[in-house]
This record gives C-alpha cells, structure tokens and sequence, in this order.
C-alpha cells in the first residue's frame, strides 16, 4: 500500500484525540449524566431535584427552565424536546446533572425523584396500525395499476415481512464537550456527522446567534448514520451545561445510556402483495410499509 | 490500612493516593491523559480498553505480555504490577513493527478500535508460540474495517529482534502480586498474600465481597453503578493458583485462570478444553477464573455443566478446616450455593479418570463471547458400545446448572442406539422447565435439550 490513511500514524500511537480524550484534560470541565424515564409513555409531573444539588460535586441539575432558545430540536419536523413534559419512550432524559466528575454526577443523578402520569403506550407496529397512530400521512409511490394487474394475474402471493431494528453500534458512544471562547460565544467539540447542524442547533437552544456558535468536529469513533442528527442534542445539554456553570462541559453516553437514549434504524412491517405469471415474471407489487 | 500504592506503568514508578477503589484502571489511565485506552462498552466484550500487563511465564521463570481489559480492573489490582499502555509502544526511534504493519495494511479507517488491536498484537507479537493470528484477535471488535485488514497485518508481523527491550523484559520474573490494605473514599480493598489471612479477614467482615479475576462483578460495577464498602481481593494468594495432580484427580485451585487452565490442563481433559476455545475472549480469560465463574454460580455460567459431567468436587476452605461438596449437590437456589459465610472457595477437584467420550456444547447468538441461551456438557463410558456410565449436565434451563439424573440412569447397561436416544430425550425434556428470556424461547430452549443429545450421539456412537 503506498497511500496510507492520514491518521494512521495517530491511530496506532494513541494521539488521535476523540471528543471525551480532549474533555478529560481540561481539570476544570464539569460531566453530565441522564436522569432517564422509567416510561413509555407519561406526563412529567414533578422533578425534585433537591437532594442531587446538596449531593458532593454537583454543579447544576438542568430542566426546561435552563433553555432560554429553542425547546425542540430535530433536523425536520422540530418534535423532540431536550426536557419532555411528556416522555415518550422509556429510557428518555428529563433531566440532567452536572458535576465535578462522572462518578457523582451518576450518583446525584440516582437521587432525582421524578413524579409520572403514566399514559397508555403503543409499543409495536402492529398496535400502532391497530390504532391508527401514525407520526406522518402516508407516502405513496404508484406507478401503473397495481390492484388491476393483481386481480389478473395468475399467481398471486402475499405475506408479511418484519425487519428488526438495528443499532448502529459505533464503537465511539456519543460525545460532545462544550467550552467558552474567549470572545463570549461557544466552542463546541461534537462528534458528529453533521457539524453544521450541531451548530445551528446550540444556536437555537441557546437562543444565540449561529456566529457565535463554533462547531469543531475532528473525528468520529464510528457514526454510521447514528450521528446525522443525534449528536445535536447531546452537544445541546453540553452547551447548556456550560451556559449553566460557567465551565467547561462534557456530556458523554456510556454504552447502555447510548443504547437507550438514541435511535435505531428503525424496525420495519412489510404487507405486500405480489402477481406473476406462468413464466415467473412478476407483473404486479403492492406493498405497504411501516416503520 | 493505608491510603495509597504504587505500581509501574509505562516502565516508571506510580503512586496512587487516596483514590475510590473502585475507580477502574481505565478511568484512571484516561483522566490522567492517557486517553488512549477507550471505552467502548465497559464489559469486557470489545478490547478497545485493552492494557498490557507483565505475568508469569508458563513452565519458565521468565515473564509474557498479557493483554487485559482495562475496564474490568479495580486500580488497587494493579498494586505491584507493571503495566502497559499504547502510548508507549512506539520507541524513540519510531513505530513499533505491530504499529508499523497496522499502519502498511491499512488497518484502521476511524480509529477508535486500534490502540486496542495494538496492545492485544503488542501481547502476540512477543509470545512464544504464537496463536492464529485470529484466535488471538478474538477480543477486540471493530466497527469499520471488516477486520481483514487488521488480520492481514497480525499475520504479516515478524519475529522480535534481538536487542528488542520489550524482549529483554521478558527475561526475568514478573513482578511479585503484592499484598494490599486500601483505604479510601469510604471503601475497602484489600488484597491478602495468604488464604489464611483471607479467611481471617472473612470472618471479621462477613459482608465483604470476595473478588477473583472481577470479570464479572466489575461489569456490574460500571453497568449498574453497584459499590462494594470493602472487596477482599483473593488474587495473590499463591495457594490458590495452583494446578496439581493428587490421588487420581486435578486439583485446580479456585483462583486459576482460564488462561492457566488451558495451558497447563487442557490437554489432559478434553471437555475442558472444547470449553475453554468458547469461554469468552482472550483477555477475559487472562483474567477470569474457574472459582469465580462457580461461585458468581449463574444458571448459564459455562463451567458447572462441564463440570458436573466430570462428577468435580469442590473445596471450600474455612478457619476450621477443609471440607469437600460435590458440585451436583453445590448449587441449591438460583446464584446461590452451599459456601458458607465464612468459607472461601479454595480449589476444584476434577478426577484424572476421563469419560470415554464428552463433548460441550454451546447454543448462542453470537458463536464466540456470548453468553449461553443453552449449553450442555455430555459424557459417557463406554464398555464394548454400551454405555456404564453417562452425565447429562445443562446450563440454561433451570434456575441453576444441572444434570438430568432420570436420563442419565436410563442409558446405563445400553448401547447408543435411535432407541435410547429417544428414551434420553423424553426424560431430559421432562427433567427441566426452561423459562423464555431475551435470549432464547422456552420452545427453542426445550427444542435444543432433544437436538443437542442427538448431536452428541450422532458424534459419539461408535
């Protein structure tokens, strides 16, 4: 091989620096840890965070009442909330505290007591379709006359697929490490895949302008799709992190925090229908998926 | 009872104060701005926290590289020890060979894996003989490269040199496990040099918990956050690391690794052996042992099915005296067993006398490093094709290990034949309950107790 990859050298040696390597050494930088829902589906009554600020280390515990910009981020639609008042997966963050260290941050974290309305909660595709609970209105792709070609065909087949989901399962878990420039706005390190967004997104939660908004991503442990848009979010609590303490802010997922808070490729429901003829051509396919 | 240690780390003396001990050797290598051990999952399953420690030698008084995980070590583990880290790897005058050839084959694409294949090749490079490059790989996962390159460069890596200092080191003795009274934090470690002093100490603090290799008690540490008021590590006792043959059987001492095991008694009792290539990782079984796999006591632990068809009694050890308990009669409850509050696992006795024929089998999703959905050790002797003697031991249908007793006594005095097959099956099916869990149905769990005899006669049957 006469081209190697740029890093490599770094790679082998242990230099290439990764997000959480560079928050590490700033001995002045504060950790986030998740308070997480334990449910599907429920109203946000009450977070007592009382007993986590009196708790060693512990700099700021953060709800809603930290943002002063944007509640809602997401690249499209603008639906996910950094702090739900109504949580609507099980493993959501409501909150989050910040502290000297990840070890107390976790601990203070263990001690805020969060009161839930639980709702009813639609947990597979099927109840979803059952229940006519749909995010969007359908798409459709059409081309010809399906059900015409179907009914004449003379074979006809349909069936059922189910595709699970998949995490991406990069081998670097989310990470975003926030500090103050010298000129008053925000320097964030994000691994993400989309360094733009992660600014315009600080921006918006911070409810400062984009150009004091800087967005450093150097590399990525691995991202595979995972971090398109879910870096935003945790370089956003980071942000706040920062915002709220006046320090340096790291905010970094451990495997099963990641697991649980991010997105998967979602799972997918197959409903089709497929017609061919003698020769084994197929003549006509009707499909409807879900996700 | 002190507050502080020191180990070597990188070739120079480090002394730790004050620290929570159970900080990880990980967390602290990273805060202290050797970031390059990551963590990627914090249960031992990925290497990328991969360390390099010194150890003993087998069958020489010289020492080898053993590539640990970092994740999994309590720092005060590491008390005496001399470890290594990927930042020092390259020499003054470059890149090590195992970096080198990583970097020629094009081994890396994002980067977050590599320091940990280089620590686990750093291990391979300097040992004699080594593995297949991808029995020694098997550790460290990686996300982007699809691993034939970093296979490509583990067998492309010559021989060490002369001169080498790594080389050198290796030499000598490894250093002494030292023993350790810690102190900090609110919480405890400590690390007796005799089983004496560590029955001692049980017996003034029957809370405390007792620690081996901690592959899986620190998983539950960095999981779940659990903390321990006071670990009493048992893994300098040099008593209990013993590996002897006496009156007819293999006495393993309960703080043997699998490493040690497979390197000094594997090949004297097969069914260990095809246990052995499926336990885990390489750098899990640097570290875990056979008693602490018995005394975590799981239903789908790996070593009491096999165990159990080797008819293996257990040792415990308590001020008293010795007392002996066969395994069939150890487990009484789910993770429970019959140690008593102030008894500590001191070794396991397998008897020298094989079975005929024995196999291991392990059902699972993954088909390395995986936990068993089912797993099933089987044994028989044979006398002229019939069987006087069989062992049916399962893990993962019951609430602990166990043997199907009715099956077992149904094939004595008969050959293996599709008649007794079938007898064998419809007592093992009715011998156990398995529940459905996230990793396999009760329906496929029940399904594979029947596939999984007739496997073992298909390969046995003479």
């Amino acid at each position: 091989m006469t081209q190697h990859h740029e890093s490599a050298g770094q790679h082998v040696t242990g230099e290439a620096l990764y997000v959480h390597d560079r928050a590490l050494r700033v001995p002045t930088a504060v950790h986030g840890w998740p308070v997480q829902s334990a449910h599907a589906h429920a109203r946000v009554l009450r977070i007592d965070a009382r007993r986590a600020r009196a708790m060693p280390g512990v700099r700021a515990v953060l709800t809603g009442e930290d943002v002063r910009g944007a509640h809602r981020i997401g690249p499209v639609r603008h639906d996910e909330p950094l702090f739900p008042d109504e949580v609507e997966y099980h493993g959501q963050p409501v909150c989050w505290v910040f502290a000297d260290s990840e070890a107390e941050a976790r601990a203070a974290a263990a001690a805020v007591t969060v009161d839930y309305e639980p709702l009813p909660a639609v947990l597979t595709i099927g109840q979803a379709i059952e229940a006519g609970s749909f995010l969007t209105d359908p798409q459709t792709i059409a081309t010809g006359d399906a059900d015409g070609a179907l009914a004449a065909c003379e074979y006809t087949f349909a069936g059922e697929l189910h595709i699970g989901g998949q995490e991406h399962f990069y081998l670097e878990m989310q990470a975003a490490f926030v500090h103050r420039d010298p000129s008053g706005g925000c320097h964030v390190h994000a691994s993400t895949q989309h360094p733009t967004e992660t600014q315009q997104t600080v921006a918006h939660v911070l409810g400062i302008g984009a150009n004091q908004v800087v967005c450093e991503c150097l590399r990525m442990g691995g991202a595979f799709g995972g971090k398109e848009s879910q870096a935003n979010g945790i370089a956003a609590i980071a942000a706040l992190g920062c915002a709220a303490t006046g320090r340096p802010a790291s905010v970094r997922l451990d495997r099963p925090r990641d697991m649980s808070i991010t997105g998967k490729r979602h799972t997918f429901l197959a409903r089709y229908a497929a017609g061919f003829g003698r020769d084994g051509r197929l003549r006509a396919l009707r499909v409807q998926l879900f996700s | 009872m002190n507050d502080s240690f020191r180990f070597v780390l990188n070739g120079a003396a480090v002394q730790v104060d004050g620290l929570d001990p159970h900080t990880t050797l990980l967390g602290w290598l990273r805060a202290r701005g050797l970031s390059g051990a990551k963590e990627s999952c914090a249960e031992g399953e990925c290497g990328a926290c991969a360390v390099v420690v010194v150890a003993a030698a087998n069958g020489t008084d010289g020492s080898r590289y053993q590539t640990q995980n970092a994740c999994l070590i309590l720092l005060p583990e590491v008390a005496g020890a001399e470890v290594w880290t990927v930042e020092a790897v390259a020499g003054r005058d470059g890149l090590h060979p195992v970096q080198q050839a990583l970097v020629q084959h094009g081994s890396s694409q994002c980067g977050y894996c590599t320091p940990g294949f280089v620590m686990t090749m750093f291990a391979h490079y300097y040992s004699a003989p080594r593995r297949r490059a991808a029995e020694a790989l098997a550790g460290n996962l990686c996300r982007c490269t699809g691993y034939r390159p970093i296979r490509d460069a583990a067998e492309a890596l010559p021989l060490p040199v002369y001169g080498d200092p790594f080389l050198a080191r290796l030499q000598q003795a490894p250093p002494a496990a030292a023993a350790v009274a810690y102190e900090a934090c609110g919480a405890r470690f400590d690390r007796p040099a005799s089983l004496d002093e560590a029955l001692a100490l049980r017996r003034a603090h029957p809370a405390a918990t007792l620690l081996q290799g901690g592959t899986d008690l620190v998983v539950d540490s960095n999981l779940r956050g659990t903390r321990h008021a006071h670990v009493i590590s048992l893994s300098a006792i040099e008593s209990l690391r013993r590996c002897e043959e006496r009156d007819g059987a293999f006495v393993i001492g309960a703080g043997v690794t699998w490493h040690e095991l497979e390197e000094r008694l594997a090949p004297r009792v097969p069914l260990l052996q095809q246990l052995i290539s499926l336990f885990a990782s390489p750098l899990i079984r640097a570290r875990a042992t056979l008693g602490g796999n018995l005394m975590t006591a799981s239903p789908v632990g790996d070593a009491a099915p096999v165990l159990l068809a080797l008819d293996a009694t257990v040792e415990c050890a308590a001020p008293g005296g010795l007392r002996r308990i066969a395994l069939h009669d150890f487990f009484v409850g789910y993770r429970q067993t019959l140690l008593g509050d102030d008894e500590i696992l001191a070794a396991v006795h397998v008897p020298v006398d094989q079975p005929t024929a024995a196999r291991f089998y392990k059902v699972s999703k993954r088909e390395l490093d995986d936990i068993s959905s089912v797993a099933a050790a089987l044994a028989v002797r044979l006398d002229d094709g019939v069987v006087t003697r069989a062992r049916f031991a399962f893990g993962g249908v019951a609430a602990t290990p166990m043997r199907a007793l009715a099956a077992e006594d149904a094939l004595v005095g008969r050959p293996l034949d599709a008649t007794s097959l079938a007898d064998c099956q419809r007592l093992v099916l009715a011998a156990f309950t398995p529940i459905s869990d996230v990793r396999a149905s009760e329906a496929y769990r029940s399904a594979m107790l029947g596939s999984l005899l007739a496997k073992f006669w298909h390969e046995v049957a003479p």
